[in-house]
Protein backbone atom coordinates (compact mmCIF):
# COMPACT_ATOMS: atom_id res chain seq x y z
CA UNK A 1 0.00 0.00 0.00
CA UNK A 2 2.74 2.30 1.31
CA UNK A 3 4.74 1.52 -2.38
CA UNK A 4 1.88 2.37 -4.18
CA UNK A 5 1.28 5.43 -2.66
CA UNK A 6 5.02 6.33 -2.98
CA UNK A 7 4.55 5.50 -6.94
CA UNK A 8 1.80 7.58 -7.28
CA UNK A 9 3.70 10.54 -5.84
CA UNK A 10 6.49 9.72 -7.99
CA UNK A 11 4.50 9.89 -10.75
CA UNK A 12 2.69 13.26 -10.20
CA UNK A 13 5.93 14.66 -8.93
CA UNK A 14 7.36 13.63 -12.94
CA UNK A 15 4.57 14.67 -14.73
CA UNK A 16 4.53 18.09 -12.74
CA UNK A 17 8.56 18.87 -13.62
CA UNK A 18 7.89 17.50 -17.02
CA UNK A 19 4.89 20.28 -17.01
CA UNK A 20 6.40 23.03 -16.13
CA UNK A 21 8.66 24.83 -18.81
CA UNK A 22 12.10 26.19 -17.54
CA UNK A 23 12.61 29.33 -17.59
CA UNK A 24 14.96 30.38 -20.59
CA UNK A 25 17.88 32.60 -20.14
CA UNK A 26 16.46 35.94 -21.85
CA UNK A 27 19.63 38.64 -22.46
CA UNK A 28 18.03 41.15 -24.83
CA UNK A 29 15.73 43.88 -23.51
CA UNK A 30 14.96 43.18 -19.83
CA UNK A 31 11.29 43.19 -20.14
CA UNK A 32 10.71 41.42 -22.84
CA UNK A 33 9.07 37.50 -22.29
CA UNK A 34 5.97 36.61 -20.80
CA UNK A 35 5.42 37.10 -17.18
CA UNK A 36 2.97 35.58 -14.47
CA UNK A 37 1.85 35.82 -11.11
CA UNK A 38 -0.67 38.03 -9.45
CA UNK A 39 -2.24 41.16 -8.81
CA UNK A 40 -4.98 41.73 -5.83
CA UNK A 41 -6.17 44.71 -3.61
CA UNK A 42 -5.43 42.63 -0.44
CA UNK A 43 -3.22 39.55 0.67
CA UNK A 44 -6.46 37.47 0.57
CA UNK A 45 -7.97 38.71 -2.48
CA UNK A 46 -5.36 38.06 -5.80
CA UNK A 47 -6.12 37.12 -9.48
CA UNK A 48 -3.81 35.63 -11.92
CA UNK A 49 -1.77 37.77 -14.13
CA UNK A 50 -0.09 36.97 -17.17
CA UNK A 51 1.45 39.79 -19.04
CA UNK A 52 3.04 39.20 -22.57
CA UNK A 53 5.94 42.13 -23.26
CA UNK A 54 7.62 42.91 -26.46
CA UNK A 55 10.47 45.67 -27.28
CA UNK A 56 10.79 46.56 -31.13
CA UNK A 57 13.54 49.62 -31.63
CA UNK A 58 12.98 51.88 -29.24
CA UNK A 59 8.79 50.81 -28.36
CA UNK A 60 7.59 48.54 -25.60
CA UNK A 61 4.52 46.74 -26.41
CA UNK A 62 2.50 43.63 -25.43
CA UNK A 63 -0.95 42.18 -23.56
CA UNK A 64 -2.13 41.85 -20.26
CA UNK A 65 -4.07 38.25 -19.72
CA UNK A 66 -4.16 37.76 -23.38
CA UNK A 67 -6.57 35.76 -24.44
CA UNK A 68 -8.77 35.95 -21.70
CA UNK A 69 -12.24 38.12 -21.48
CA UNK A 70 -10.33 40.90 -19.20
CA UNK A 71 -7.85 40.88 -21.76
CA UNK A 72 -6.02 44.33 -22.35
CA UNK A 73 -3.31 45.85 -24.65
CA UNK A 74 -0.12 48.04 -23.38
CA UNK A 75 -0.81 51.36 -24.97
CA UNK A 76 2.02 52.65 -22.95
CA UNK A 77 5.10 51.11 -21.71
CA UNK A 78 8.35 53.30 -20.40
CA UNK A 79 11.17 51.34 -18.19
CA UNK A 80 13.69 53.95 -16.55
CA UNK A 81 17.14 51.83 -17.01
CA UNK A 82 18.54 54.49 -14.50
CA UNK A 83 16.55 52.75 -11.34
CA UNK A 84 15.00 49.88 -13.70
CA UNK A 85 11.18 51.08 -12.84
CA UNK A 86 8.61 50.44 -15.08
CA UNK A 87 5.52 52.62 -15.98
CA UNK A 88 2.69 50.41 -18.02
CA UNK A 89 -0.96 51.68 -19.02
CA UNK A 90 -3.58 48.99 -20.74
CA UNK A 91 -6.99 49.63 -21.79
CA UNK A 92 -9.28 46.82 -22.14
CA UNK A 93 -13.06 45.72 -21.07
CA UNK A 94 -14.53 44.79 -17.61
CA UNK A 95 -17.18 41.88 -17.54
CA UNK A 96 -19.86 44.17 -18.90
CA UNK A 97 -17.95 45.07 -21.70
CA UNK A 98 -16.95 49.06 -20.54
CA UNK A 99 -13.56 49.87 -20.73
CA UNK A 100 -11.34 49.35 -18.46
CA UNK A 101 -8.03 51.13 -17.79
CA UNK A 102 -4.97 49.69 -15.79
CA UNK A 103 -1.76 51.17 -15.42
CA UNK A 104 1.18 49.22 -13.57
CA UNK A 105 3.97 50.74 -11.71
CA UNK A 106 7.28 48.45 -10.71
CA UNK A 107 10.83 47.32 -10.33
CA UNK A 108 12.37 45.02 -11.99
CA UNK A 109 14.83 43.04 -9.73
CA UNK A 110 17.47 40.76 -9.79
CA UNK A 111 18.54 41.92 -13.17
CA UNK A 112 20.79 39.03 -14.49
CA UNK A 113 18.57 36.15 -13.36
CA UNK A 114 16.44 34.52 -15.97
CA UNK A 115 13.53 34.42 -13.81
CA UNK A 116 13.78 37.78 -12.41
CA UNK A 117 10.56 39.37 -10.93
CA UNK A 118 8.79 43.01 -11.30
CA UNK A 119 6.28 44.07 -8.85
CA UNK A 120 4.63 46.85 -7.43
CA UNK A 121 1.45 48.63 -7.66
CA UNK A 122 -1.67 47.50 -9.79
CA UNK A 123 -4.66 49.57 -10.32
CA UNK A 124 -7.35 48.37 -12.65
CA UNK A 125 -10.16 51.09 -13.13
CA UNK A 126 -11.29 52.12 -9.53
CA UNK A 127 -9.13 49.52 -7.76
CA UNK A 128 -6.12 49.46 -6.51
CA UNK A 129 -3.45 46.67 -5.24
CA UNK A 130 -0.20 44.89 -5.56
CA UNK A 131 1.13 42.75 -7.97
CA UNK A 132 4.24 40.43 -8.01
CA UNK A 133 5.05 38.57 -11.68
CA UNK A 134 8.13 36.30 -12.62
CA UNK A 135 9.43 35.77 -15.64
CA UNK A 136 8.93 32.58 -16.95
CA UNK B 1 79.45 -0.44 -0.30
CA UNK B 2 81.89 1.11 -3.04
CA UNK B 3 80.29 -1.41 -5.84
CA UNK B 4 77.04 0.12 -5.51
CA UNK B 5 78.39 3.18 -5.83
CA UNK B 6 80.34 2.72 -8.94
CA UNK B 7 76.93 0.72 -10.04
CA UNK B 8 74.75 3.88 -9.60
CA UNK B 9 77.33 6.19 -11.02
CA UNK B 10 76.92 3.82 -14.04
CA UNK B 11 73.72 3.89 -14.17
CA UNK B 12 73.61 7.76 -13.83
CA UNK B 13 76.18 8.00 -16.81
CA UNK B 14 73.99 5.57 -18.57
CA UNK B 15 70.62 7.25 -18.09
CA UNK B 16 72.15 10.65 -19.02
CA UNK B 17 73.47 9.13 -22.62
CA UNK B 18 69.90 7.78 -23.04
CA UNK B 19 67.94 11.26 -22.30
CA UNK B 20 70.67 13.46 -23.65
CA UNK B 21 69.28 13.85 -27.45
CA UNK B 22 65.66 14.37 -25.51
CA UNK B 23 66.81 16.84 -23.28
CA UNK B 24 68.50 18.81 -25.75
CA UNK B 25 65.72 18.99 -27.93
CA UNK B 26 63.65 22.10 -28.07
CA UNK B 27 60.39 21.77 -25.61
CA UNK B 28 56.92 22.11 -27.32
CA UNK B 29 56.72 25.73 -26.25
CA UNK B 30 60.01 26.45 -27.94
CA UNK B 31 59.16 24.73 -30.91
CA UNK B 32 56.15 27.05 -31.56
CA UNK B 33 57.59 29.84 -30.81
CA UNK B 34 60.70 28.82 -32.94
CA UNK B 35 57.99 28.19 -36.27
CA UNK B 36 55.87 31.24 -35.41
CA UNK B 37 59.36 33.40 -36.24
CA UNK B 38 60.29 30.90 -39.04
CA UNK B 39 56.58 31.71 -40.81
CA UNK B 40 57.06 35.57 -40.35
CA UNK B 41 58.02 36.03 -43.57
CA UNK B 42 55.75 33.02 -45.19
CA UNK B 43 53.17 34.70 -47.95
CA UNK B 44 49.75 34.28 -46.96
CA UNK B 45 48.72 30.87 -48.07
CA UNK B 46 45.73 30.95 -51.15
CA UNK B 47 42.71 28.72 -51.71
CA UNK B 48 43.11 27.15 -55.73
CA UNK B 49 40.59 30.44 -56.37
CA UNK B 50 42.82 32.57 -55.42
CA UNK B 51 41.03 33.91 -52.49
CA UNK B 52 43.29 33.41 -49.35
CA UNK B 53 43.10 30.89 -46.54
CA UNK B 54 42.74 31.11 -43.47
CA UNK B 55 43.26 27.02 -42.68
CA UNK B 56 46.91 26.11 -41.47
CA UNK B 57 48.72 25.18 -44.31
CA UNK B 58 48.41 21.29 -45.58
CA UNK B 59 50.76 19.04 -43.48
CA UNK B 60 50.64 21.65 -40.33
CA UNK B 61 49.11 22.52 -37.68
CA UNK B 62 47.80 25.64 -36.44
CA UNK B 63 44.53 27.52 -35.07
CA UNK B 64 44.16 31.30 -34.21
CA UNK B 65 44.35 32.72 -31.06
CA UNK B 66 42.62 36.13 -29.80
CA UNK B 67 45.11 38.91 -29.08
CA UNK B 68 42.74 41.22 -27.23
CA UNK B 69 39.14 41.16 -26.37
CA UNK B 70 37.91 44.03 -25.06
CA UNK B 71 34.71 45.35 -27.14
CA UNK B 72 34.98 48.81 -26.48
CA UNK B 73 37.93 51.21 -24.32
CA UNK B 74 36.59 52.00 -20.77
CA UNK B 75 36.98 55.63 -19.98
CA UNK B 76 35.71 55.23 -16.27
CA UNK B 77 36.12 53.19 -13.98
CA UNK B 78 31.80 51.91 -14.35
CA UNK B 79 32.84 51.12 -17.92
CA UNK B 80 35.64 48.51 -16.73
CA UNK B 81 34.75 44.61 -16.09
CA UNK B 82 35.29 44.41 -12.40
CA UNK B 83 37.65 41.81 -13.17
CA UNK B 84 40.00 44.30 -15.16
CA UNK B 85 39.87 46.96 -12.71
CA UNK B 86 43.09 46.07 -11.32
CA UNK B 87 44.72 46.49 -14.88
CA UNK B 88 44.39 44.21 -18.16
CA UNK B 89 46.29 44.94 -21.56
CA UNK B 90 43.56 44.09 -23.42
CA UNK B 91 43.17 47.04 -25.54
CA UNK B 92 44.53 46.25 -28.77
CA UNK B 93 45.77 48.21 -31.46
CA UNK B 94 45.07 51.81 -31.75
CA UNK B 95 42.03 52.86 -33.87
CA UNK B 96 40.19 49.39 -33.79
CA UNK B 97 38.10 49.95 -30.81
CA UNK B 98 35.83 52.43 -29.89
CA UNK B 99 35.62 54.03 -26.55
CA UNK B 100 32.66 53.27 -24.61
CA UNK B 101 31.38 56.50 -23.81
CA UNK B 102 31.42 56.56 -28.03
CA UNK B 103 28.94 53.63 -28.50
CA UNK B 104 25.56 54.61 -29.32
CA UNK B 105 23.67 52.65 -26.69
CA UNK B 106 20.14 53.25 -25.91
CA UNK B 107 19.66 54.13 -22.15
CA UNK B 108 18.30 50.47 -21.64
CA UNK B 109 21.19 49.23 -22.88
CA UNK B 110 24.09 51.14 -21.41
CA UNK B 111 22.15 50.68 -17.85
CA UNK B 112 22.26 46.89 -18.48
CA UNK B 113 25.76 46.83 -20.23
CA UNK B 114 27.29 48.77 -16.86
CA UNK B 115 25.26 46.07 -14.67
CA UNK B 116 27.18 43.47 -16.45
CA UNK B 117 30.47 44.97 -15.59
CA UNK B 118 29.84 44.09 -11.99
CA UNK B 119 27.71 41.37 -12.35
CA UNK B 120 29.47 38.99 -15.08
CA UNK B 121 26.83 36.33 -15.29
CA UNK B 122 27.89 35.44 -18.72
CA UNK B 123 25.93 32.53 -20.61
CA UNK B 124 29.32 31.29 -22.62
CA UNK B 125 30.99 30.78 -19.23
CA UNK B 126 28.19 28.55 -18.57
CA UNK B 127 28.75 26.74 -21.71
CA UNK B 128 26.47 28.36 -24.29
CA UNK B 129 27.47 29.33 -27.52
CA UNK B 130 28.05 32.44 -28.27
CA UNK B 131 27.98 34.83 -31.70
CA UNK B 132 29.83 37.46 -33.09
CA UNK B 133 32.73 39.16 -31.10
CA UNK B 134 32.81 35.95 -28.68
CA UNK B 135 33.01 33.46 -30.98
CA UNK B 136 36.23 34.62 -32.26
CA UNK B 137 37.59 35.60 -28.86
CA UNK B 138 36.96 32.27 -27.54
CA UNK B 139 40.19 30.56 -25.24
CA UNK B 140 42.16 27.66 -27.00
CA UNK B 141 42.09 28.77 -30.47
CA UNK B 142 39.52 29.01 -33.48
CA UNK B 143 39.95 26.65 -36.69
CA UNK B 144 38.67 27.82 -39.88
CA UNK B 145 37.39 24.88 -42.72
CA UNK B 146 37.14 26.74 -45.88
CA UNK B 147 34.81 23.97 -48.69
CA UNK B 148 35.01 26.27 -51.81
CA UNK B 149 34.10 23.13 -53.68
CA UNK B 150 30.70 23.10 -51.22
CA UNK B 151 31.06 27.26 -51.00
CA UNK B 152 30.86 27.07 -47.46
CA UNK B 153 33.07 28.04 -44.50
CA UNK B 154 32.48 26.53 -40.96
CA UNK B 155 34.05 28.35 -37.65
CA UNK B 156 35.46 25.72 -35.08
CA UNK B 157 36.14 26.81 -31.74
CA UNK B 158 38.01 24.99 -29.10
CA UNK B 159 36.50 26.68 -25.62
CA UNK B 160 32.81 26.81 -25.38
CA UNK B 161 29.91 24.42 -26.33
CA UNK B 162 31.62 22.51 -28.60
CA UNK B 163 30.20 23.58 -31.05
CA UNK B 164 30.55 25.33 -35.05
CA UNK B 165 29.42 27.90 -36.87
CA UNK B 166 28.19 27.24 -41.04
CA UNK B 167 28.63 30.14 -42.88
CA UNK B 168 27.06 30.18 -46.43
CA UNK B 169 29.28 31.29 -49.35
CA UNK B 170 27.39 30.66 -52.49
CA UNK B 171 25.01 33.59 -52.92
CA UNK B 172 21.80 32.65 -51.29
CA UNK B 173 20.41 35.35 -48.86
CA UNK B 174 19.00 34.80 -45.24
CA UNK B 175 15.78 32.76 -44.85
CA UNK B 176 12.66 34.82 -44.23
CA UNK B 177 11.44 32.27 -41.99
CA UNK B 178 15.25 30.91 -39.92
CA UNK B 179 14.42 30.00 -36.51
CA UNK B 180 16.47 32.24 -34.14
CA UNK B 181 19.42 30.90 -33.18
CA UNK B 182 22.84 31.10 -31.07
CA UNK B 183 25.03 31.67 -33.52
CA UNK B 184 22.28 33.38 -36.32
CA UNK B 185 22.46 32.66 -39.93
CA UNK B 186 25.29 33.32 -41.91
CA UNK B 187 26.05 34.55 -45.61
CA UNK B 188 29.65 35.24 -46.99
CA UNK B 189 31.21 36.64 -49.90
CA UNK B 190 34.74 38.07 -50.81
CA UNK B 191 35.76 41.57 -51.52
CA UNK B 192 39.04 41.22 -52.61
CA UNK B 193 41.31 39.57 -49.90
CA UNK B 194 38.39 40.40 -47.08
CA UNK B 195 36.05 38.11 -46.32
CA UNK B 196 32.92 39.88 -45.30
CA UNK B 197 30.03 37.59 -43.21
CA UNK B 198 26.00 39.30 -42.88
CA UNK B 199 24.23 37.78 -39.84
CA UNK B 200 20.95 37.58 -38.75
CA UNK B 201 18.64 35.51 -37.08
CA UNK B 202 19.88 35.61 -33.60
CA UNK B 203 18.22 34.47 -30.45
CA UNK B 204 18.58 36.51 -27.03
CA UNK B 205 19.98 33.64 -25.29
CA UNK B 206 23.67 34.65 -25.37
CA UNK B 207 25.88 37.77 -25.07
CA UNK B 208 28.13 38.90 -28.51
CA UNK B 209 31.72 39.24 -26.17
CA UNK B 210 32.63 38.28 -22.93
CA UNK B 211 31.96 42.21 -21.51
CA UNK B 212 28.00 41.48 -22.00
CA UNK B 213 26.68 43.65 -24.60
CA UNK B 214 23.68 43.90 -24.95
CA UNK B 215 21.56 42.90 -28.31
CA UNK B 216 18.24 42.60 -29.37
CA UNK B 217 16.27 39.84 -32.16
CA UNK B 218 16.91 42.61 -34.01
CA UNK B 219 20.72 42.29 -34.06
CA UNK B 220 22.47 42.31 -37.64
CA UNK B 221 26.38 41.70 -37.64
CA UNK B 222 28.64 42.63 -40.76
CA UNK B 223 31.83 41.08 -39.83
CA UNK B 224 34.96 41.25 -42.30
CA UNK B 225 37.97 39.12 -41.88
CA UNK B 226 41.29 40.23 -43.42
CA UNK B 227 44.25 38.49 -43.05
CA UNK B 228 47.00 40.91 -42.81
CA UNK B 229 50.24 38.78 -43.01
CA UNK B 230 50.88 35.10 -42.34
CA UNK B 231 50.67 35.68 -38.67
CA UNK B 232 47.96 38.36 -38.27
CA UNK B 233 44.15 38.09 -38.94
CA UNK B 234 42.29 41.62 -38.33
CA UNK B 235 38.55 41.15 -37.70
CA UNK B 236 36.47 43.93 -37.54
CA UNK B 237 32.29 43.31 -36.66
CA UNK B 238 29.84 45.85 -37.38
CA UNK B 239 27.05 45.78 -34.52
CA UNK B 240 23.49 46.81 -36.31
CA UNK B 241 21.05 46.78 -33.70
CA UNK B 242 18.52 49.35 -33.51
CA UNK B 243 16.78 47.78 -30.71
CA UNK B 244 19.66 48.27 -28.64
CA UNK B 245 21.59 51.08 -30.35
CA UNK B 246 20.77 54.32 -32.07
CA UNK B 247 22.99 53.74 -35.16
CA UNK B 248 25.44 50.91 -35.72
CA UNK B 249 28.93 51.17 -35.01
CA UNK B 250 32.06 49.20 -35.62
CA UNK B 251 34.79 47.56 -33.57
CA UNK B 252 37.21 44.77 -33.68
CA UNK B 253 40.45 42.98 -32.45
CA UNK B 254 43.76 41.24 -34.33
CA UNK B 255 44.20 37.65 -34.29
CA UNK B 256 47.64 35.41 -34.22
CA UNK B 257 48.44 32.65 -35.95
CA UNK B 258 50.11 30.00 -33.57
CA UNK B 259 51.57 27.14 -35.41
CA UNK B 260 52.03 23.90 -33.69
CA UNK B 261 48.50 24.08 -31.85
CA UNK B 262 45.55 22.13 -32.84
CA UNK B 263 42.07 21.90 -31.36
CA UNK B 264 41.64 19.27 -28.95
CA UNK B 265 38.91 18.19 -27.11
CA UNK B 266 37.21 20.55 -24.95
CA UNK B 267 33.73 20.06 -23.67
CA UNK B 268 32.80 22.77 -21.38
CA UNK B 269 30.15 21.15 -19.45
CA UNK B 270 32.35 18.56 -18.04
CA UNK B 271 33.70 19.78 -14.64
CA UNK B 272 32.87 23.66 -14.97
CA UNK B 273 34.50 25.98 -13.41
CA UNK B 274 33.43 29.38 -14.55
CA UNK B 275 32.27 30.66 -11.02
CA UNK B 276 35.85 29.86 -10.00
CA UNK B 277 37.99 30.83 -12.89
CA UNK B 278 35.83 33.32 -15.37
CA UNK B 279 34.29 35.64 -12.88
CA UNK B 280 36.99 37.03 -11.43
CA UNK B 281 38.45 34.40 -9.27
CA UNK B 282 38.63 35.29 -5.31
CA UNK B 283 37.08 38.77 -6.66
CA UNK B 284 33.97 38.31 -3.77
CA UNK B 285 32.56 41.39 -4.98
CA UNK B 286 31.57 39.86 -8.15
CA UNK B 287 27.81 38.91 -7.65
CA UNK B 288 27.16 34.96 -8.50
CA UNK B 289 23.86 34.64 -7.10
CA UNK B 290 22.88 32.73 -10.42
CA UNK B 291 25.73 30.42 -11.34
CA UNK B 292 23.72 28.25 -13.63
CA UNK B 293 22.31 30.35 -17.37
CA UNK B 294 19.61 28.01 -18.17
Amino acid sequence: MRGKFVSVVGILAALWMLSTPAAVAQQGHPLVGVWSGDWGPSQTERHLVVMELNWKDTTLSGNINPGEPDAATIKVGKLDSTNWTVHIEADGKDEKGNPLHTVVDGKIDNLGSAKRVLSGTWTRGATKGTFKVTRE
Amino acid sequence: MRRQHRFGAALAAGALLVLLPVLARPSFGQAARAANTKDDNRPIPRLPDGHPSFEAPPGEKGVWNRQDYRPFLPTTVDETALRDRGGNNNDGPPGLKPKASEVPFQPWARSLFLYRQTHEIEPYGRCKPAGGFRNMATPYGTEFVQVPEQERMYIFQTGGPHSFRPIYMDGRTHPSDADASYYGHSVGRWEGDTLVVDTVGFNERGWIDAYGTPTTKQLHLIEKWTRLDFKTLRYEITIDDPGAYTAPFTTGMLMTYQSGREMFEFVCQDGNLAGELMIGGGNTKIDRTSPVVP
